[in-house]
């Protein structure tokens, strides 16, 4: 595939065999979770934290519970369902967030290395080793933990995991666009650097940073539900995935579907997402798939 | 060879300093420790004693740089609950994670390389299916959940395995099941790419043309190239497995740094929390040092250049 063919050309471009089932209902599993949380105010059949105590503890429907409460309620009474609906919409609100965030500081600082060189370059690859040496998980934990949390903060430490990667992709993909014919011509045209980055690199270069992007934000989920998990993350009374499970951990004997079905709703999201992303690899980018170090496996 | 060696080693230097000023700075403006580990009733004149007792009062700056010259003597301070040595507490937990590191990284090794390298061989048949799917399934599978249906099957329904404790080899078994999945997964995904990668490459091809046996091939010409991207990727997956160890060390009650990371997070022991993420910061720059020079030595072109970013 030509290297300058645009990233719309390139996925308007007939597929050589259309996406297999399993792709196909992974991605139709992730429109229903976006749906479902997008529209948790009018699915919900009860609010997510309206507690109903002569309920408490009852178990799902299918395992001798009522249809009151179809995946059973907690210790004081809430849905399930209901808060899966809206724990849902914070865990996919903090990782789109997340993912953002560590997708526009990675690029822009992938590109200002390459761009400056010289302690430019020094400097940002130095902070892609310092973040590589510290586990985000580790360096959120302490930082929530003193700081307090809020979710606007929450969403700026589930960003950092990953912007390194970012960041040294775009690094390394501008370095060798530079090198090629159209970007030379653009020069001796006489083309400003920003419009020459901007306007005919970022876009030659997107595809595997989406690529990237998809393949990181599984991660960005994970994070956000260890942190909620520790109950660091997201605080009552709203609520998240991982901290419903963090909380459901207590009850595991009585009330195993406290924890088993937002955790499944995570492992499904996570699943369906790197099905998606594999795929998405495979057929924008072929060439990312055999770099070591680059697009993480 | 002596300049790549030493450019090497500064650069670990910088970056390790670089994330103890991190460390400091964050943990420092985000609150008074002594807030929190005081009783709120306590009158001011013992929290001044307190915040001369551990240095609190001084400028930030002359806090720093006395931080700076005790690691450098060694001393990473005390912690602020119980007056232990921070150092000492954190290398007395070192043993529990090593152990469940070490066995998790033998685990890894033993599952991911013979997969990945069989779905490789076998690409597109069904053995090459059927690994890859297991080993996405481990890759998106999260740490903590694993670990609690683990304990819901064996400990609390089959009553096979304890839920969680450390000392004998069946408290290891879940814990290291936990977390080496996804390593395992992560490991297998890569070695199948980068055997698939060395495969495509000529000399591979000149090999078989030269009529050696596919076994030959595969052990001379096939395995020692695609190790060097794998033996880089193990390097930088002991920042992540960290991370994970953390989780996996609480959901079973593994006394190692992890756990002792969360308790002193709570307590907000600053001295033990700093000095947990200066242990981690060396443990993973250093296992990266010696894969990038395990990497020059391999492979002569790193060392000519330099050796910037080898994977």
């Amino acid at each position: 595939m030509p290297a300058d063919l645009r990233l719309a050309a390139r996925l308007a471009l007939p597929a050589r065999r259309p996406a297999p089932l399993v792709v196909l209902s992974a991605a139709l599993f992730l429109g229903l979770v976006l749906l479902a949380a997008a529209g948790a105010d009018l699915l919900a059949p009860h609010g997510f934290a309206e507690q109903h105590l002569d309920a408490r503890l009852q178990p799902p429907w299918l395992a001798g519970g009522t249809t009151d409460y179809l995946l059973g309620t907690d210790t004081l009474g809430r849905d399930i369902l209901s808060r899966i609906l809206f724990g849902a919409r914070t865990s996919i609100l903090v990782a789109v967030g997340g993912t953002g965030f560590g997708f526009l500081l990675g690029t822009s600082l992938g590109f200002a290395a390459a761009h400056w060189r010289g302690w430019c370059e020094e400097a940002v690859m130095m902070l892609v080793d310092m973040q590589a040496a510290l586990p985000t998980l580790v360096l959120a934990l302490a930082v929530l933990a003193f700081l307090g949390n809020s979710l606007p903060l929450l969403i700026l430490l589930v960003g950092l995991d990953g912007w390194e990667r970012y960041a040294r992709l775009t690094r390394g993909m501008v370095l060798s666009a530079r090198e090629s014919g159209y970007v030379l011509s653009m020069r001796i045209v006489g083309a400003p650097a920003w419009r020459i980055h901007l306007l005919h690199i970022l876009p030659n270069i997107a595809g595997a940073l989406i690529v990237q992007a998809t393949l990181n934000f599984p991660h960005t989920i994970l994070l956000e539900a260890a942190l909620s998990f520790f109950g660091l993350g997201v605080q009552p009374p709203a609520t998240s995935l991982g901290q419903m499970l963090g909380l459901g951990r207590a009850y595991l004997i009585n009330a195993w579907w406290i924890a088993v079905f937002p955790g499944s709703v995570i492992f499904l999201t996570t699943l369906s997402m790197c099905l998606v992303g594999d795929w998405l690899r495979d057929r924008l980018d072929p060439t990312l798939a055999r770099e070591p170090g680059a697009g993480r496996p | 060879m002596l300049r790549f060696l030493l450019v090497r080693l500064l650069r670990a230097l910088l970056t390790v300093l670089g994330c103890a000023t991190l460390a400091f700075f964050v943990l420092r403006l985000s609150g008074d420790p002594l807030v929190a580990l005081l009783p709120t009733d306590s009158p001011a004149e013992l929290l001044e004693r307190y915040r001369v007792l551990w240095g609190l009062d001084r400028p930030l700056p002359e806090q720093y740089l006395r931080y700076l010259l005790a690691l450098a003597r060694g001393d990473f301070g005390r912690s602020l609950v119980d007056g232990r040595d921070a150092l000492g507490l954190v290398i007395e937990r070192a043993g529990a994670t090593l152990q469940l590191g070490g066995t998790v990284f033998a685990l890894a090794i033993l599952i991911g390389v013979p997969a990945g390298t069989v779905a490789a061989l076998r690409r597109g048949r069904p053995s090459d299916y059927l690994t890859m799917s297991a080993a996405i399934f481990g890759y998106a599978m999260p740490n903590f959940f694993l670990g609690l249906l683990l304990i819901l099957l064996f400990a609390m329904q089959l009553r096979l395995l304890p839920s969680s404790g450390y000392g004998t080899p069946a408290h290891l078994v879940m814990p290291a099941i936990t977390l080496g999945t996804a390593v395992a997964a992560k490991l297998a995904r890569f070695v199948r790419t980068s055997v698939l990668d060395v495969l495509g490459q000529p000399y591979v091809r000149t090999a078989h043309g030269k009529r050696l046996g596919s076994l030959a091939v595969i052990v001379r010409h096939v395995f020692p190239n695609a190790a060097i991207p794998v033996i880089t990727f193990l390097g930088f997956e002991l920042g992540l497995m960290i991370g994970g160890a953390v989780v996996t060390e609480n959901v079973f009650g593994w006394p190692g740094i992890g756990q002792l990371l969360v308790v002193s997070v709570a307590r907000r022991d600053l001295a033990v929390v700093q000095t947990v993420v200066m242990v981690i910061a060396v443990s993973v720059v250093s296992a990266n040092l010696a894969v990038d020079l395990a990497y020059g030595w391999i492979d002569p072109r790193v060392r000519v250049a330099g050796g910037r970013h080898a994977g």
